[in-house]
């Protein structure tokens, strides 16, 4: 029965608390002694035809007939105001139909006004054209006079925190206020109590999300019907946001995105430009179609920011840690919001005395968003290298250095569902060859032979772990139908943005059904006549829908199984379906017999004719009372070339864990996915800044560098596949996240180990490199 | 807000041009300005050619051009009139998955998919001339491809066993990693 | 998207030319495209007109040897091929190195050899539109900005430097520029000469007159060793951050009888490092020599504050190239693999 319930659940480093209507289910978990027949084998995607084809339809390949293109302008100056906007010369070209200005959006309306006066970072949207094509509305964008008085940005932290004008909220250039201050024990008891005490700090550079389908969305009004097709990573979410802002029922708003070019954080919504679309689309009665160029897509659309952070931390000679502090400063640009700096520090060690502070500070750059494990990979970076020092500095091993911590429980006192970390050391340390791993060099030897030129390339081994909370939450609704022709469709208002959520969720669905995965539909990314359907982000895509999409199947087949039972005059409980067939139990006296193979479902319901199974299932809330981690433990071999400075990774291994396994295909391609964004952001991706103007320098993909193919180590996974059946029925947690957060700090532990050099500001670039062996050389 | 009144047809500016796609001539009328990415996928339709950069970046515009690989959004449509041009459209005509469509779905080559018709031709290209190539020299011919989901170590075994499937090879003598 | 330009099909080189000139700089050249259609894009250069120059093969295309040895590379030649060209490879080994590793695959397909030496500056101050030096403004913002891949040799007006692979190489191998001017006249200029550092007036590298066409490059003959070395921050398809090209020509005793030693990456244009050239000239190429010439390049360097890491970046690549070309060793005789 539905019921409407509190509940908690963390989401992305942060407690979450929300009412909410839930399903309880009986079914029996998946837990470890459950034989599933479909999930938990490979399978590849289920709409992978359509992917390698070109038929798939992603948002930036809809053109409506009669459709309008629109085009942002925006500013160049990252501080300023804008005086006036002249926008004759533009509507005076042929093809344009409207011009639009911060005078057509008032303050105080449902929806934040998508054009601005006050210029808070490079490319704030200003004005927008609509045209009869692309070609045209660039051309009148470019014709659009727009008058600046320029200020001067407020480009540093420190000055960002001196200065009495605020960025962004009238409450000052400190997100709330305040920064966030989180304390357990007696930081300077610990610090008194160690043998060793590490104070150094840490910088993290601002990453740009850069998926390869650029945001966008296309508009269209049929009558006072909106429909939306956007780039999301959350169809239910948008639909919920547009109808509010513009007073419609859910009902009458539909939104698709059936396919996602990628999105990692950034792409919820709607943004301004989903809100220009629209607002267009009304006043002129046509589609209007707007998809950002990459160029607005590296300015405008998100970040993780840049971080420093100031680690100090105090163990006992034997590697126990008695304390931790870490004071960070993140920059979250005009108005955005990073993630938990700190998550990593407060949970994933047992140190009785901590203190975190942590600020968010706003500057006049384009503003952070969520970014794969949001705050993650930055303290994580921090943490990690700094373990790995602890360890050389002490003379222990990293791995023996972190199972000395490893934390019984979380710091709030809830014991966890299960945590392989203890495991997962072990696996991956054998695996690896860890043990075959000796001291780090001296590296005013590494310059001396280096000069010499008898020594080019240096290779070491680095490690370092993971760790995430994210199990899933409710509200998640999923429907199952049965058709009469023996297969089945799935339908919620989720969305698949590449991570291979249809083809998880139809395995669930037909192993609970008991027919073949090709004979279940998928439906999702669609808002029209679907359940509410979870975003995807905080890794809880599948933790959330799995259950539900079970829960749903699990309906339908009980409907199915009554439907039969009359047919063959036997109980319901005597139905079995497996791939498709339908059999009966031992013992069972059907009235009508069948053979030992069983009947296809589809030849039976053949002569039946229409049928009217419809399951539906929800997620029930996450038990409160044990804490979910999703572990993640990485090895790295690294080549330091010592002539040019690069850092190469030759060979990678990935150790997780995060519950029951439901696609090792899938789930080794987000592992592998993970690791190459890690990759870049431990050796090359930096958005770059100009330090007096507040310009972005490399908004593209030609100098923004991403992985390519030949960056690629040779990547091993390990899945160690433990179904964590606390949680939810399905026994499953979030693999999207874990996989980024250690990457960085793996890295620079292998390039510590290779060289004896530390680097703590990313990332690691051949120009840092030489300068620090030319550092030594000269010592 | 204000509404633009002139009319479009003051703007004779458009050409015809014949492109050759898939086989098939195709006339359309644009503007000499128009890249070939755009005639593709505005002009004819073809969206399964995907815009990533539009400044020969990222490697998802790819098409073959005459066999050759290119970047499309670096192409005025124009230029290119009466020579072959081959899009992810035309690899699977008749219905059935060309080898290294079919290699791209087994491997899970891709994530999102985004990325993956630009890969596709580009491996065509490839294997079309070198059918057995080696996991290196797939790496140096696709290395103009970015895949932000980093799909990127089963887009190189897809590769190798699709060219292993076509050359009728089952997979004797597959060239080691 | 571009600005609105017309386009038509050259039918004739020196056709070209006089057009250019009537047009006032409106009309522009298109080779390959795969630096025209950026700029375009970007608003950085302006056209109304566009001469497709693609398809005069005879007389722009094609690598043929030329009287007395040497190669005459057409300025239509794409990158791609000049790579794969046995005799490039074979005699002018750097340069087929330079040529492989420039940008991607389907660049190298598309991207023209003149169009490269014609490109302009990588400097993300330019190419983000900010209104510099090269964009008509008066500062140069990476002198006092970020400059981490800009000039230690500043000198003139602005810090950028000249990103092209194959200049780098075709300096090392003394290579000529064949131009055509509008008048019909053809010339001969030893690169060394045509390259320049960008200015206000003319952004580009080269010195060439208004209507001016590059027709071909003319590679001298001589039996030489070379080879190029590249350092980008990524593993592949990358501006240089720095590379070098090395030339050299061995007696019959295996010592260095000539050496030409070129930097890319540093200075506005590729730079030939005569204290390095000195240092090698008479010797065997063996460790010592080669630590002794790398330590001898960019005594006179002048990094600015960001970009000090270029000149032990540059001695790196110069033992790693030279390495490559030891006495005695394969890559003496020329059949080095890549670098
Ligand atoms: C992503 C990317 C990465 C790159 N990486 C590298 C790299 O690593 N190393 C490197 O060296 N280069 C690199 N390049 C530059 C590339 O090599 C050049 O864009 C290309 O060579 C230009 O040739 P094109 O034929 O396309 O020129 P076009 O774009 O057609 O022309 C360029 C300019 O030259 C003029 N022009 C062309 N041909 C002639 C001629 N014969 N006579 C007179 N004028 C002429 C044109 O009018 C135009 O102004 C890269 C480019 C891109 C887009
Ligand atoms: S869209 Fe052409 S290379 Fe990116
Ligand atoms: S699969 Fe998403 S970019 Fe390659």
């Amino acid at each position: 029965m539905p019921r409407i319930v509190r509940t908690q659940y963390e989401y992305e480093g942060r407690m979450r608390e929300q009412i909410t209507v839930v399903e309880e289910d009986d079914l029996p978990r998946w837990g470890r002694e459950a034989k599933l027949a479909v999930v938990g084998r490979p399978h590849p995607r289920v709409d992978g035809h359509l992917r390698v084809t070109g038929a798939a339809r992603y948002t930036a390949d809809v053109y409506l007939p009669g459709m309008l293109y629109c085009k942002i302008v925006r500013s160049p100056h990252a501080r300023a105001r804008v005086l006036s906007i002249d926008a004759s010369r533009a509507l005076a070209l042929p093809g344009v139909r409207l011009v639009l200005t911060p005078d057509d959006f008032p303050e105080g309306g449902p929806v934040p006004p998508p054009l601005s006066r006050d210029v808070r970072f490079q490319g704030e949207e200003v004005a927008a054209v609509v045209a009869e094509d692309e070609e045209t509305a660039s051309d009148a964008a470019a014709l659009v006079e727009v008058e600046y008085e320029v200020l001067p940005p407020l480009l540093s932290w420190e000055k960002a925190l001196e200065s009495s004008e605020p960025v962004a909220t009238a409450r000052g250039n400190v997100h709330e206020g305040d920064p966030q201050v989180k304390e357990r024990g007696d930081p300077e008891r610990g610090f008194a109590e160690a043998d060793l005490v590490l104070e150094e700090t840490y910088t993290t550079q601002t990453e740009l999300h850069n998926a390869l389908e650029p945001h966008g969305a296309v508009a269209w009004w049929d009558g006072d019907r909106l429909h939306v097709w956007e780039s999301t990573q959350s169809v239910s979410g948008v639909r919920r946001s547009l109808a509010k802002a513009y007073g419609l029922p859910e009902e009458d708003v539909r939104v698709v995105c059936e396919f996602m070019g990628g999105g990692f954080g950034a792409k919820f919504g709607p943004y301004r430009y989903t809100h220009l679309a629209v607002f267009a689309a009304r006043r002129l009665g046509r589609p209007v179609r707007l998809v950002l160029d990459r160029h607005e897509e590296n300015l405008a659309t998100g970040n993780r920011p840049a971080t420093v952070q100031t680690l100090k931390i105090g163990a006992k000679r034997d590697g126990t840690l008695t304390a931790l502090e870490l004071t960070a400063v993140s920059l979250w640009g005009a108005g955005g919001q990073g993630g938990t700096v700190a998550g990593p520090a407060q949970v994933q060690y047992a140190c009785p005395n901590l203190r975190t502070t942590e600020y968010g500070v706003y500057v006049n750059a384009g503003p952070a968003s969520a970014f794969r494990a949001p705050g993650y990979p930055e303290g994580s970076f921090a943490l990690e290298s700094a373990l790995d020092e602890l360890a050389h500095r002490l003379g222990l091993d990293p791995i023996e250095v972190r199972r000395k911590n490893f934390p019984k429980e979380r710091p709030d006192g809830r014991p966890w569902s299960q945590n392989s970390f203890l495991e997962a050391y072990e696996v991956g340390a054998r695996a690896f060859g860890w043990d075959r791993r000796g001291p780090a060099p001296d590296p005013r030897e590494i310059a001396r032979r280096r000069e010499a030129g008898e020594l080019a390339v240096v290779r070491g081994l680095g490690m370092a772990a993971g760790m995430w909370g994210s199990a899933g939450w409710p509200p998640a609704y999923a429907w199952v139908q049965v058709h009469a022709d023996g297969t089945a469709t799935v339908t919620s208002g989720t969305q698949d943005i590449g991570t291979g959520t249809k083809t998880a969720l139809a395995l669930v669905a037909a192993e609970e059904l008991g027919l073949p995965v090709a004979a279940v539909h998928m439906r999702l990314g669609d808002t029209d006549m679907a359940p509410f359907g979870t975003g995807s982000g905080g890794s809880g895509t599948t933790s959330s829908m799995a259950p539900a999409v079970r829960a749903a199947a699990a309906d339908a087949r009980r409907q199915l199984a009554e439907l039969l039972a009359g047919y063959f005059e036997v109980r319901p409980e005597e139905i079995r379906i497996r791939e498709g067939r339908v059999h009966l139990a031992e013992g069972a006296r059907p009235s009508v017999a069948v053979p030992a193979g069983g009947v296809a479902l589809a030849e039976l319901l053949r002569d039946v004719g229409p049928i009217n199974v419809v399951g539906k299932g929800g997620r029930a809330p996450t038990p409160g009372d044990r804490a979910a981690a999703s572990v993640a433990v990485h090895f790295c071999e690294a080549a330091v070339d010592l002539e040019t400075g690069t850092v190469r990774v030759e060979r990678y291994l990935a150790v997780h864990e995060s519950g029951r396994v439901i696609n090792p295909l899938t789930m080794t391609s987000q592992i592998q996915g993970g690791i190459l964004f890690g990759l870049g952001y431990a050796l090359f991706e930096e958005r770059r800044l100009d330090p007096r103007h507040g310009w972005v320098l490399n908004a593209n993909l030609e100098s923004y560098k991403v992985a390519t193919h030949r960056d690629v180590p040779r990547i091993e996974t390990i899945l160690l596949d433990r179904p964590d059946d606390h949680l939810n029925n399905a026994a499953v947690k979030g693999i999207g996240e874990p996989p980024v957060i250690p990457v960085a700090a793996a890295v620079a532990n292998a390039v510590f180990h290779a060289t004896g050099l530390r680097f703590r500001d990313l990332p690691i670039t051949p120009a840092k490199v030489l300068a620090a062996l030319r550092e030594v050389a000269r010592r | 807000m204000a509404v633009g009144t002139a009319e479009r047809t003051a703007r004779p500016r458009k050409v015809p041009v014949t492109l050759l796609v898939n086989g098939e001539a195709r006339e359309v009328w644009i503007e000499p300005r128009r890249t070939l990415l755009d005639a593709l996928r505005v002009d004819l339709g073809l969206t399964g050619t995907k815009k990533g950069c539009d400044h020969g970046n990222c490697g998802a515009c790819t098409v073959l051009v005459d066999g050759v690989p290119v970047y499309s959004c670096l192409e005025l449509a124009i230029a290119r009139e009466g020579q072959a041009i081959e899009t992810i459209e035309g690899l699977s005509r008749g219905g059935g998955l060309h080898p290294l469509q079919k290699a791209f779905v087994e491997h899970d080559a891709f994530q999102c998919g985004y990325c993956t018709p630009g890969q596709i031709m580009a491996a065509k290209a490839l294997i079309d001339r070198n059918p057995r190539p080696t996991p290196e020299e797939v790496r140096a011919a696709l290395v103009g491809h970015l895949c932000r989901c980093g799909a990127y170590a089963g887009i190189v075994e897809a590769v190798v066993a699709a060219g292993l499937a076509l050359s009728g090879d089952g997979g004797e003598g597959r060239p080691d990693a | 998207m571009m600005p609105y330009f017309t386009y038509e099909r050259a039918l004739r080189a020196e056709e070209v030319g006089p057009a250019l000139v009537a047009s006032g700089g409106r009309t522009r050249v298109l080779a390959g495209g795969t630096e025209l259609v950026p700029l375009l894009k970007d608003r950085l250069v302006k056209a109304d007109h566009l001469v497709d120059i693609r398809g005069l093969v005879d007389e722009m295309g094609g690598i043929l040897v030329g009287e007395g040895g040497g190669l005459r590379v057409g300025a239509l030649v794409t990158l791609a091929e000049l790579a794969r060209h046995p005799l490039v490879r074979a005699n002018y080994r750097a340069l087929a190195q330079a040529a492989e590793a420039t940008a991607s695959p389907e660049l190298r397909n598309q991207a023209t050899l003149g169009g490269n030496l014609l490109q302009l500056t990588r400097c993300e101050y330019f190419r983000s539109g900010a209104p510099c030096y090269l964009n008509g403004g008066q500062v140069c913002f990476a002198a006092e900005g970020r400059h981490e891949r800009h000039s230690i040799y500043p000198r003139g007006t602005s810090v950028s430097v000249n990103p092209s692979d194959p200049a780098t190489a075709l300096l090392a191998a003394d290579a000529s520029l064949e131009i055509l001017a509008p008048s019909g006249a053809t010339r001969t200029v030893p690169i060394a000469e045509a390259l320049k550092d960008p200015d206000h007036d003319d952004p580009r590298f080269l010195a060439l007159g208004e209507g001016e066409l590059i027709v071909a490059v003319v590679l001298p003959p001589g039996e030489r060793a070379s080879a190029y070395a590249k350092a980008m921050e990524r593993a592949d398809w990358s501006f240089a951050l720095a590379s070098v090209a090395v030339s050299l020509a061995f007696d019959g005793e295996g010592r260095v009888a000539d050496a030409r030693v070129v930097l890319g990456g540093v200075a506005g244009t590729p730079r030939r490092e005569p204290a390095v050239e000195a240092a090698l000239t008479g010797r065997r190429v063996d460790r010592a020599a080669v630590v002794r010439a790398a330590q001898a390049a960019c005594q006179d360097a002048r990094p600015l504050p960001g970009n000090g890491y270029k000149v032990e970046l540059v001695r790196g690549l110069l033992r790693r190239a030279l390495s490559g070309l030891a006495s005695g060793s394969e890559g003496a005789t020329g059949r080095a693999s890549a670098v």
